[in-house]
C-alpha cells in the first residue's frame, strides 16, 4: 500500500504586491483581493531555478529515511530549467539520491499533481518500490507578461515535494477520474514564449468539467459529501474555487482556500494546501483533490487516510 | 420566446450580489455592479440554460439584458 506521508514546500521569496497593480489594470482592489483572491504573489528570485526551488522544498520535507532509500523521483513541470536533460535527473544528483533511483519528468500543468500521484503510486506498486518523491515546480513568472491583465495578477512561483512510502500513515489513493479536451488546448498555452489565457474559455471548461468529475468520482466510489473531510481544489482563483464548490454542491467549510499570499502555483497548488494539514487526520478519513487547466485537462482523486 | 424574466432568472441562479429588480435591461450588466468574472458566469449559465454557444466574437451582442433576449431568440429561430 503506497501512502502519501509528508509534503515539503517552498515559495519564491520575491513578494509581488497585487493590490498595488489595481490602478495599472483599472481594477477595484476589492476585486483583486476577494474575486481573484490573490493579494500578493510569490516570485522566485532571478538567481532561483526549478532545481533550487525543489531543493529548498526537499529541505523542508520532514523525512526520516536516508536518501539512499529513495527508489524513484518524478518532477511535474512545464517550465524546466532546460529542455534537456529532464529536471528529475538533476534532482537525483543535487539531493544525493542513489543511482538506482528511477527519475523522470511529467509535462502537465495545473492537473499535474493528481496525475503525478496516480503515476507514482502505480509505478511504485509495479516495481515494488518502498519510497518515492513527487516534485512539482512550474515557475510561471518565466512566461507571464507583467502587462497581461488576464494572467499578471494570478500566478506565483513555488515547489513542493511529496514523499510516498509503503510505511507509516498517510493518504492512500482509492480512485481517480481523468480527462482531456484538447479542443481547448489553444485557450491556455504559450505563444512566442509568453502565456496566453482565454479567461472565459478556461472558466467555462472548469465550471462544466470539474464539478462533474468530482461527482462522478463520488458516485463511482459510493461516497457523499458527508464522507469527505476535505476538498483540495486547484487554486485557479477564489472565484473558480467558489464556482466549483457551488456547482458540485460541496460543503464550503471543507473546501480549502489558501492562495491569497502567493498566487496560483500551478501543479504545486494542491500539495501546498495539503502539506500543513497532514497531521490532523484519522483512520478512514477521506479527501478529494481535483486539478484542472492546461490541456485542457482535469484529474480528480479520492483518498483515504490509512494508519500503520 | 425568451423574455427578460427568463434572463433575470438565470442571473438570480448565478448567485450574484445583485438584485435583479434593480437592473436596467437597457444598460450593460458590467455597468451595473456585475464584474467581469460574474458576467462570464452569467454567460456560461445562459449557455447551459438555453443550450446555445455564445462565441467570444459575439460578446458585444449580449452586454445588456435586452441584448441577451434578442440574441437568444435569434439563435432559437
Amino acid at each position: 500500500m503506497i501512502k502519501l506521508r509528508a509534503i515539503g514546500q517552498h515559495l519564491g521569496t520575491s513578494k509581488q504586491d497585487n493590490i498595488a497593480l489595481a490602478a495599472k489594470f483599472e481594477l477595484d482592489p476589492e476585486f483583486i483581493a476577494h474575486k481573484i483572491g490573490v493579494s500578493e504573489r510569490a516570485h522566485m528570485q532571478d538567481t532561483d531555478s526549478v532545481l533550487s526551488l525543489c531543493t529548498a522544498a526537499f529541505k523542508h520535507l520532514a523525512i526520516d529515511i536516508p536518501p539512499e532509500s529513495i527508489d524513484c523521483c518524478i518532477l511535474v513541470t512545464q517550465n524546466p530549467d532546460r529542455n534537456i536533460p529532464h529536471g528529475a535527473a538533476e534532482l537525483q544528483h543535487a539531493l544525493n539520491l542513489p543511482t538506482h533511483c528511477a527519475c523522470f519528468d511529467l509535462s502537465l500543468g495545473c492537473s499535474g499533481y493528481v496525475y503525478g500521484l496516480s503515476v507514482i503510486t502505480g509505478f511504485m506498486q509495479t516495481m515494488g518500490f518502498n519510497n518515492g518523491l513527487l516534485f512539482t515546480c512550474d515557475p510561471y513568472s518565466r512566461v507571464v507578461s507583467k502587462d497581461d491583465k488576464n494572467t499578471a495578477l494570478i500566478f506565483g512561483d513555488g515547489a513542493t515535494v511529496s514523499w510516498l512510502s509503503t510505511s507509516g500513515s498517510g493518504w492512500v489513493a482509492e480512485g481517480f477520474d481523468f480527462g482531456t479536451d484538447g479542443s481547448g488546448a489553444d485557450e491556455l498555452c504559450t505563444q512566442d514564449g509568453q502565456l496566453y489565457m482565454n479567461g472565459r474559455a478556461v472558466f467555462n471548461f472548469t465550471a462544466s468539467r470539474v464539478p462533474r468529475s468530482i461527482q462522478a468520482l463520488m458516485t463511482q466510489y459510493n461516497c457523499s459529501d458527508a464522507d469527505i473531510s476535505r476538498y483540495y481544489l486547484h487554486q485557479g482563483s477564489r472565484y473558480i474555487v467558489d464556482t466549483i464548490t457551488q456547482r458540485a454542491k460541496l460543503d464550503a467549510d471543507k473546501v480549502v482556500f489558501g492562495m491569497q499570499h502567493y498566487g496560483n502555483t500551478v501543479s504545486s497548488s494542491i500539495p501546498m494546501l495539503m502539506g500543513p494539514e497532514l497531521g490532523q487526520f484519522h483512520a478512514n478519513d477521506r479527501c478529494i483533490m481535483s486539478g484542472f487547466g492546461v490541456g485542457l485537462s482535469w484529474a480528480s482523486g479520492l483518498f483515504k487516510w490509512e494508519t500503520t | 420566446m425568451i423574455q427578460i424574466s427568463d434572463i433575470n432568472a438565470v442571473i438570480e441562479a448565478t448567485n450574484l450580489d445583485v438584485d435583479t429588480a434593480t437592473l436596467d435591461p437597457a444598460l450593460a450588466l458590467t455597468d451595473q455592479g456585475i464584474d467581469s468574472l460574474d458576467f462570464a458566469n452569467v454567460l456560461f449559465n445562459l449557455e447551459e440554460t438555453f443550450n446555445v454557444k455564445i462565441k467570444d466574437e459575439e460578446i458585444d451582442r449580449v452586454s445588456t439584458i435586452n441584448d441577451m433576449v434578442a440574441f437568444l431568440n435569434a439563435k432559437a429561430q
